[in-house]
């Protein structure tokens, strides 16, 4: 009984100090934690718009969306409350891993930026979309999006391909009036 | 074991991956590029070094029946405060390294040590056994990372994940070399991409096992064949002693 009762012991002094622990350091680095994430989604979501980082922006909350492939839809506004444009975020497998496209295209019809905002495929590859080719996409007329066919077709540009395509359907068939 | 032993072990002679092909999850998985090789090695060393001192402190106050769980609870503790940290201080690195990072607390590595060496010895000789074979998992990464890296892209790039510099750096590429003859190449377009996917993983250990065993194997056969050697050589000596004994022998018989 007693060998039982200090098995029972040593793991509950193990678990709870385990668990100071990980409460410890949760607390010290929870405030890092969240900002990144902000930092993160506010950058990306300026960059798509090529907002300044001084400037002002809002986005609404998320819109699940089941069409056309996209995952959701956010309305980004200025520091006035004007929409300045609607995000689509989708995330599409490929044989590398996943690729997160996000694609901006102004209240317009004109599409600003398209940014890959999260990936597992070859860094190297990415790099390469994103200084060389992504670019591309920006201030196209969403009616008549021309797409770069000698990119070498690695299947990281084939994703965003995918998503710009699909964001400009999406847009044309319920934002487009 | 002098400390020094003790510590450069994991290195070469008793590596974790090319010796007891321990760890494999994450030398298969994270190794597609240098950078991620050397972030994933550098949490395993702080999560080894640092189970390994705190189960070699509390070894004797944990019962037999649950050595294992609590040792498991102690390494998951560490793996949860890197991942933790990784997260607040090193985003892009957690995000590169994805699932596997919070999967270090299954790496037969670190549970091996502490049940081959932490439940053993005295906390400074696990410590230093934790830091050696840390660094030398780390080293074995490093190695499957820059092969696979440079055979896929022609290239090595430092500082995209690594919290360490604003922009990143290409440390090396061909493209450097290639381009003093003739601008506008991208060796990146022409590299072996199989390398980068995990078919590349598997081929890359395996090429990098085969010349490890390789070069082994000429060191056992020169062995052996010093050892031939030095064997002929005795013989011959003994003989030349038995043939002038028997010529002395010999010489007093006449005499």
């Amino acid at each position: 009984m007693w060998d039982k009762l200090k098995i029972a012991l040593v793991l509950v002094v193990i678990g709870a100090l385990s668990g100071i622990i990980i409460y410890g350091v949760n607390y010290w680095t929870e405030e890092e934690i969240d900002k990144n994430r902000i930092a993160t989604e506010q950058g990306l979501y300026r960059d798509l718009f090529n907002i300044d980082e001084t400037e002002i922006t809002e986005s609404s909350i998320p819109v699940l969306l089941d069409a056309n492939g996209l995952d959701e839809e956010l309305i980004m506004y200025d520091g006035e409350g004007t929409v300045l444009g609607y995000i689509y975020k989708a995330t599409l497998k490929n044989n590398y891993g996943e690729v997160t496209v996000l694609v901006g295209i102004t209240t317009d019809g004109v599409l600003s930026n398209a940014v890959i905002s999260r990936t597992t495929n070859t860094i190297n590859f990415v790099q390469r979309i994103k200084s060389k080719y992504i670019g591309n996409f920006s201030n196209q007329d969403v009616t008549d999006i021309q797409i770069d066919s000698k990119t070498g077709a690695t299947y990281t540009y084939t994703a965003v391909v995918d998503v710009v395509t699909s964001a400009s359907e999406y847009y044309l068939e319920s934002r487009g009036e | 074991m002098t400390k020094k032993a003790n510590f450069l072990k994991g290195f070469l002679k008793e590596n974790p991956i090319f010796v007891f092909l321990l760890g494999m999850c994450p030398a298969l998985a994270v190794t597609s590029t240098f950078e991620t090789s050397l972030g994933m090695g550098l949490l395993v060393v702080f999560v080894l070094t640092m189970s390994n001192i705190v189960i070699a402190s509390v070894k004797q106050w944990i019962p037999n029946d649950v050595r294992t769980p609590a040792y498991i609870v102690i390494i998951a503790t560490f793996v949860t405060v890197v991942k933790m940290l990784t997260e607040a201080y090193a985003v892009d690195l957690f995000n590169a390294l994805g699932v596997f990072l919070p999967l270090i607390v299954v790496n037969c590595l670190i549970l091996g040590r502490a049940e081959a060496f932490a439940s053993k010895n005295n906390v400074v000789d696990s410590a230093i056994d934790g830091l050696g074979m840390g660094l030398g998992f780390t080293f074995a990464l490093v190695v499957i990372g820059i092969f696979r890296e440079f055979l896929a892209t022609g290239g090595i790039m430092f500082g995209v994940y690594l919290p360490v510099t604003e922009n990143p750096i290409t440390l090396f590429s061909l493209d450097m070399i290639i381009n003093l003859f003739d601008s506008g190449f991208h060796i990146t377009e022409y590299g072996l991409k199989v390398f980068s996917l995990p078919p590349g993983a598997f081929i890359a250990l395996g090429i990098i096992l085969a010349i490890l065993q390789f070069k082994k194997s000429q060191k056992d056969k020169k062995a052996a064949v010093a050892k031939m050697e030095m064997i002929a050589e005795k013989k011959k000596i003994a003989l030349e002693k038995k043939k002038l004994a028997a010529q002395s022998l010999a010489k007093a018989g006449v005499k």
